[in-house]
């Protein structure tokens, strides 16, 4: 019967996603590498792009005056990385491709080591893969092999309760009394339930090393909300300098305003490619906290392999990267009928070939409550209610499957990918709360795309290649059509909507949206100290479709729907970057040069009369530049100041119209920044794990040549260069860590977004905060009912001080119709981690005591609501 | 006792007697007069920001430099009429609807009234303090009589016997009023070029359609101005058109004369042709009124730019230019300064330039009001914003002042009804 169920279980897992464990310990790993006078921190940094691993270390601990030249073949990993620091008096904890070193403090370490190693079987004396064997109370662990084998090494002499766990068999737990010598430990494990037990890595997460480059990045460690039931949105809003903008619920449209930026001059980017390319399929409200390793905002200043025209900086969403097996799934419900489905798991097929997945569903009504807005009961009299929103139901899911292979003669790493996105929402008043509501109106979009990726080293490893190309098919289709008029309490009005339509002109739109990116960045190594970058990005559009209902252009006597004439969009961005390190590596100088070129072509709907069609094309070259420093002037102290004049291409909106009420203007400009970033940071850590950090970051961000919309018609607009803008803000991020299971943390930015030409001259940029900051705090209870189990409370407060959506000259004497006021908001989480079962529980409460919040232009924000999620992993 | 004592207490009583009296016809529902609250006279900045619009309210008329940018804000605004010192616009929150903002005694904005709507784009025009009409873009085929005073809806007037080319929803641009009929030509609420330009009339007292009449020569593409026409001292209606949005069909004074409700074919008065024969390309004049001394003036655009005139020759004549010349050409001449405040003989149809008030772009009509016998006209410029004063008795013509602060900044007298 045990046999049945087990044989079930595997059969779940395969036809869910085909597992089965390969664990090799990393540091066990034999490799070729080779060295040439470079210090500890470069070597590790070769040794972990070559090892394709991750090493955390004490950086402060490293002997910074070592120099290592040695070419190593066939060598273990925990050999070289011994022989990089100097000393074999090193504690090892190696999860998957992660490990993490501690300096022992044992004096003699050699003469009190001893090894632990063993096999798994089950009760059929089968061995077990991927099963965690566990030195509780020590950060000690490993994973079995195929073969059901571990090894643990260079063990302090000791005693021990060993605990093995695997997925589907009862936990056990032993005491052994280790010697210097060999210890054989086997075990045979009974099928039950229980689960792989989960190892916490500790040390510098990588989002905090990305975090200390030179070019000023916040880089959010997503993963450390996973279990949490909130969405990606949210823990970037607990950063400084960046405030997120939604008008409805889950899956509603949302902007960034980033150091007083947003709109198109923030690039968002999924694993370092534009979301644009994903049409809509794929927005950052959308993806769950689940599907991604880490967020990492880019402030004003962006590196050539990643930027595009980001005038203002930009989020690039890292998704879930693991290397060794695992499956990780949730599901979370909560107000307003939401329900979120999460799968993500990578299998190892080989030494060289893995299959991983990340998909996602979302489901939500998003029906809450908004208070006192106006409602339409008939012709010429309104009323203010409290109305529940409705038809705004959201549905979105994302699949991607990948192929990864490495170690090939011709690619160290090969990556091929394959993603559906699919949007349907129905469509309600987004843009501002107006007496009628939207009934009827959805949109649905649809994205296939795939990926490829390449990299590859050469010449004794001095130059690096990456590449990739993506391909994406967007089919977007708008259903508004009705003539029927809906009023907030979800009634059809006695009023005829003769027009049709009910969020702009009727509309049956379908779109097909054909884009290409591809992107080459090669790195070569000149000397230590020294390395040159270029890469190159291109993106091709074509874009075409037709609209029963829209409007018509007349060609040669004949009314014809211009959206079936394509349009063509080119852009190419080209970089070149030099990185060199200085004084013992603690000076980073980072500079670069970009050049901007598009392309665009258009049907021009201007041309009257006439018996052919006439397109329009237009070209530009631009360029940009930077430079960015940082140096280190302590282990634990570093200031650094970045500084770029970026540019932001126009939309083809902008460019090319929409052959309706936007001409086109062919001698549109780029819109320019001269961004500047001066900051630094402090660490100190206490003994029993206390610590804190203060982050200080001032910034400029200078803008020229702003696009705006002008009347140039009687019913059109024409998008003009003119207004200029200078903004300044000062960003605080502290975290404290009072005691060892206790940490604060609070993000605080205070702004200001000057108008300083034309009309508005000296008055604020309207609809942003100068003023926003959150204090959060969070605790956590380890082995709670259960050695290993975890509770975490955590609590945030965010205040944004009030801001007029007009431009005004004071806050004080505007009109407070038109002021969205002050807002306090809390928000609390509680979650529940069972490791050994590799459940977790959270239950997060939003908005907690139900205050009246607003985001852009004054459009209501939910009440109290809550989301409780169910997280499990392997 | 005294008798100076007992004469004051008889006065105190009688004094008390009246009051008590006083309070119990009060009680009884006599009419008092009580004294307005709001402004009714005073004058009104209006102007842009980059987003939203500002409203000033000055007591006197200002001079010298005046900087109207510390009024306050609103999202949306629409100025469509002013009447008995109430400001009639389309609703300051951006809702479909129009909104009756007064100044009150503290010389603060405040929306007094409003009527919503659930749609669009639609005008709202007052003849007096008691009627008033609008059109609903749900209704098209209605216009709604309301009282401005109460911003109620009190009737509604079916025009859907008037002429109506094919396809068309009408769309009323502009309404004057003559006694209590009202006139409106319109335009197709969807965008569509109309080749027409046809005025409906209804009465106002009777609620009822009364006709239509057409403009003489119809059948080119046309532009309807929203500008509303006038009634000059002999009792005839003017209403202007907008002329073609191509080349060729000039804007128009349409006539109806005293005691006739159809335009007069024989009179044939295009200001901007008459003004400069050879100004082909934008032929047009908007701003149009009748003064109370039954002068008229319009602001009227006096030729093409020379930059578009070498484009034409560059391209070997008009019928040769390209999608992107006629782009170009379009751009400069809306943006050209080319206008010029005119005043109009009606009966000689003759166009006279008013002299010392600076030209301005063909689109850029702002507001004139009469206050003391002078009129005031509001230029903007790429050198300034100003009000110019203009005699029309002496004809002379001064900087009233000059406004700062905001884009395209006009101004407004509440005592001069429009």
């Amino acid at each position: 019967m045990r046999l049945v169920i087990r044989n079930c279980m595997f059969l779940g897992w395969m036809l869910s996603f085909p597992v089965v464990y390969s664990q090799e310990n990393i540091l066990d790993r034999k490799i070729d590498i080779r060295f040439e006078n470079l210090s500890p921190k470069a070597s590790f940094k070769k040794l972990m792009a070559e090892a394709d691993c991750y090493i955390n270390f004490n950086e402060s601990l490293l002997p910074s005056e070592r120099r290592i030249t040695k070419n190593y073949k066939q060598t273990e990993i925990r050999t070289i990385i011994q022989e990089i620091w100097g000393s074999k008096n090193l504690e090892f904890l190696a999860i998957g491709n992660k490990i993490t070193i501690k300096k022992s403090g044992k004096k003699n370490p050699e003469k009190e080591k001893g090894n632990l190693q063993g096999r798994l079987t089950d009760d059929n004396q089968e061995p077990l893969p991927g099963a965690t064997i566990r030195l509780v109370g020590t950060p000690y662990g490993a994973v079995t092999g195929l073969d059901g084998r571990y090894e643990l090494n260079n063990l302090p002499v000791g005693t021990y309760q060993v605990e093995v766990s695997s997925l589907g068999f009862e936990k056990i737990a032993k005491t052994v009394a280790l010697s210097k010598d060999n210890l054989q430990l086997d075990f045979t494990l009974k099928a039950s339930t229980s689960e792989l037990e989960e190892i916490v890595v500790f040390g510098k997460t990588e989002a905090e090393t990305i975090s200390e480059e030179a070019i000023t990045i916040t880089s959010l460690d997503i993963k450390k909300f996973q279990d949490q039931a909130i969405g990606t949105e949210e823990v970037l809003k607990t950063t400084t300098g960046l405030v997120v903008r939604q008008s409805g619920g889950l899956g509603s449209p949302m902007s960034i305003n980033l150091n007083g930026l947003s709109g198109n001059a923030v690039r968002i980017y999924y694993d370092g490619i534009p979301m644009e390319l994903y049409g809509n399929g794929l927005q950052l409200n959308t993806i769950p906290v689940d599907a991604l390793e880490r967020v990492d905002v880019y402030k004003g200043v962006m590196p050539i392999d990643l930027g595009t025209d980001a005038l203002g900086g930009g989020l690039n969403l890292v998704p879930v990267a693991q290397s060794q097996d695992y499956i990780r799934t949730s599901y979370s419900f909560g107000s307003f009928n939401t329900h979120r489905v999460t799968f993500n798991g990578l299998k190892n097929v080989s030494n060289r070939v893995s299959l991983s997945t990340i998909s996602y569903f979302n489901y939500s009504d998003n029906d809450y409550r908004m208070r006192d807005i106006p409602n339409l009961v008939r012709q010429f009299e309104e009323e203010r209610i409290d109305a529940r929103r409705f038809h705004n139901q959201h549905i979105s899911g994302f699949v991607e499957g990948k192929l990864r292979i490495k170690a090939l003669n011709w690619a160290d790493r090969l990556e091929f990918a394959i993603s559906y996105a699919g949007i349907a929402d129905e469509i309600q008043n987004a843009g501002r709360i107006v007496n009628t509501a939207i009934g009827e109106a959805e949109r649905e979009v649809k994205v296939f795309s795939q990926r490829i990726d390449y990299r590859k080293t050469f010449f004794k490893d001095k130059l690096s290649a990456r590449y990739f190309g993506v391909l994406s098919r967007t089919v977007d289709n708008i259903n508004d059509s009705t003539t029927n008029l809906y009023d907030w309490r979800g009634e059809i009005l006695n009023i005829t909507n003769l027009g049709g339509g009910e969020f702009g002109s009727a509309s049956l739109l379908e779109r097909e949206n054909v884009g290409t990116a591809h992107r080459l960045t090669l790195n070569y190594q000149l000397t230590d100290h020294i390395d040159v970058k270029i890469s190159d990005y291109y993106r091709y559009t074509r874009q075409e479709g037709e609209d029963p209902l829209g409007e018509r252009i007349a060609i040669d006597g004949e009314l014809t729907d211009p959206n079936t004439f394509p349009s063509t969009f080119n852009r190419n961005i080209l970089g070149a970057e030099l990185n060199a390190n200085f004084f013992d590596d603690k000076l980073n100088v980072i500079s670069f040069v970009k050049n901007y070129f598009y392309q665009a072509e258009s049907v021009d709907i201007f041309e009257i009369s006439v018996d052919k069609l006439a397109f329009s094309k237009v070209q530009k070259n631009s360029n940009g530049y930077g430079l960015a420093l940082k140096y280190q002037l302590h282990p634990n102290v570093f200031f650094r100041t970045s500084v770029e004049q970026a540019l932001r291409l126009p939309t083809e909106r902008e460019l090319l119209g929409d052959l309706a009420s936007v001409v086109p203007n062919f001698d549109l400009e780029p819109e320019e920044s001269l961004n500047w970033n001066l900051g630094g940071q402090i660490e100190k850590r206490f003994k029993n794990d206390r610590s804190i950090l203060v982050n200080l970051n001032g910034f400029i961000r200078n803008r020229e040549n702003l696009i705006r919309p002008k009347q140039v018609s009687f019913d059109r607009i024409q998008f003009i260069n003119e207004a200029e803008v200078d903004g300044k803000g000062i960003e605080l991020a502290l975290k404290i860590r009072l005691l060892k299971n206790l940490s604060l943390q609070g993000n605080f930015t205070a702004q200001s977004n000057e108008i300083v030409a034309g009309t508005d001259l000296g008055r604020q940029v309207p609809n942003i905060p100068l003023t926003f900051y959150n204090v959060g705090a969070t605790y956590r209870m380890e082995d709670l009912f259960h050695p290993g189990n975890s509770l975490q409370l955590s609590w945030t407060y965010f205040f944004i001080d009030r801001f007029s959506i007009n431009t005004v000259p004071d806050l004080d004497t505007a009109n407070p119709d038109f002021i969205v006021p002050e807002q306090y908001v809390h928000n609390a989480g509680v979650s529940y981690t069972l490791k050994s079962q590799g459940l977790a529980f959270s239950f997060n409460l939003r908005n907690v005591f139900n205050a009246e919040i607003f985001d852009n232009f004054r459009i209501p924000r939910p009440g109290i609501n809550y989301a409780f999620k169910i997280n499990y992993s392997l | 006792m005294n008798f100076n004592s007992t004469l004051t207490l008889a006065g105190l009583l009688s004094l008390f007697m009246c009051i008590a009296a006083c309070s119990d016809d009060d009680d009884s529902g006599v009419d008092t007069i009580e004294e307005p609250t709001n402004k009714r006279t005073g004058f009104v900045s209006f102007g842009f920001t980059s987003n939203s619009r500002i409203m000033k309210y000055f007591e006197e008329l200002p001079s010298g430099v005046v900087d109207v940018s510390d009024g306050t804000d609103f999202e949306r605004l629409l100025l469509s009429s002013i009447v008995n010192g109430a400001i009639l616009t389309r609703r300051p929150d951006g809702s479909p609807g129009f909104s009756k903002i007064v100044v009150n005694a503290e010389g603060e904005f405040v929306e007094e009234a409003f009527i919503p709507l659930s749609s669009g784009r639609t005008v709202i025009s007052a003849r007096d303090s008691l009627t008033g009409v609008f059109q609903d873009a749900a209704t098209p085929d209605i216009i709604r009589v309301f009282n401005p005073t109460t911003f109620e809806v009190t009737g509604a007037i079916d025009m859907s016997a008037g002429a109506l080319p094919d396809g068309i929803t009408r769309q009323y641009e502009s309404f004057t009023f003559r006694g209590d009929d009202v006139f409106s030509p319109f335009a197709d609420a969807d965008g569509a070029g109309l080749t027409e330009f046809i005025v409906h009339q209804a009465n106002l007292s009777s609620t009822s359609f009364v006709g239509d009449t057409q403009r003489e020569g119809n059948g080119s593409g046309s532009i309807l101005t929203s500008n509303a026409g006038g009634i000059d001292l002999a009792g005839n209606l003017y209403i202007p058109d907008g002329g073609g949005i191509e080349p060729g069909l000039a804007a128009r004074l349409n006539k109806v004369p005293a005691g006739s409700n159809e335009i007069d074919p024989t009179y044939i008065f295009e200001p901007a042709a008459t003004l400069n024969p050879t100004n082909f390309f934008l032929p047009y004049f908007e701003g149009f009124k009748i003064l109370e001394s039954g002068q008229a003036i319009a602001l009227v655009n006096s030729e093409v730019p020379q930059q578009a005139l070498d484009i034409i020759e560059d391209a070997g004549g008009i019928g040769n230019i390209t999608a992107v010349e006629l782009l170009q050409i379009q751009g400069i001449i809306l943006g050209a300064e080319t206008a010029r405040w005119c005043e109009l003989d009606l009966e000689e149809r003759t166009v006279t330039p008013i002299s010392g008030i600076p030209n301005i772009t063909p689109l850029g009509g702002g507001s004139v009001f009469e206050h003391d016998g002078d009129v005031y006209i509001s230029v903007n410029t790429e050198a300034e914003d100003a009000c110019y004063r203009w005699n029309p008795m002496s004809g002379t013509v001064s900087t009233a002042f000059v406004m700062t602060g905001l884009e395209n900044p006009v101004f407004y007298n509440l005592a001069d009804d429009f």
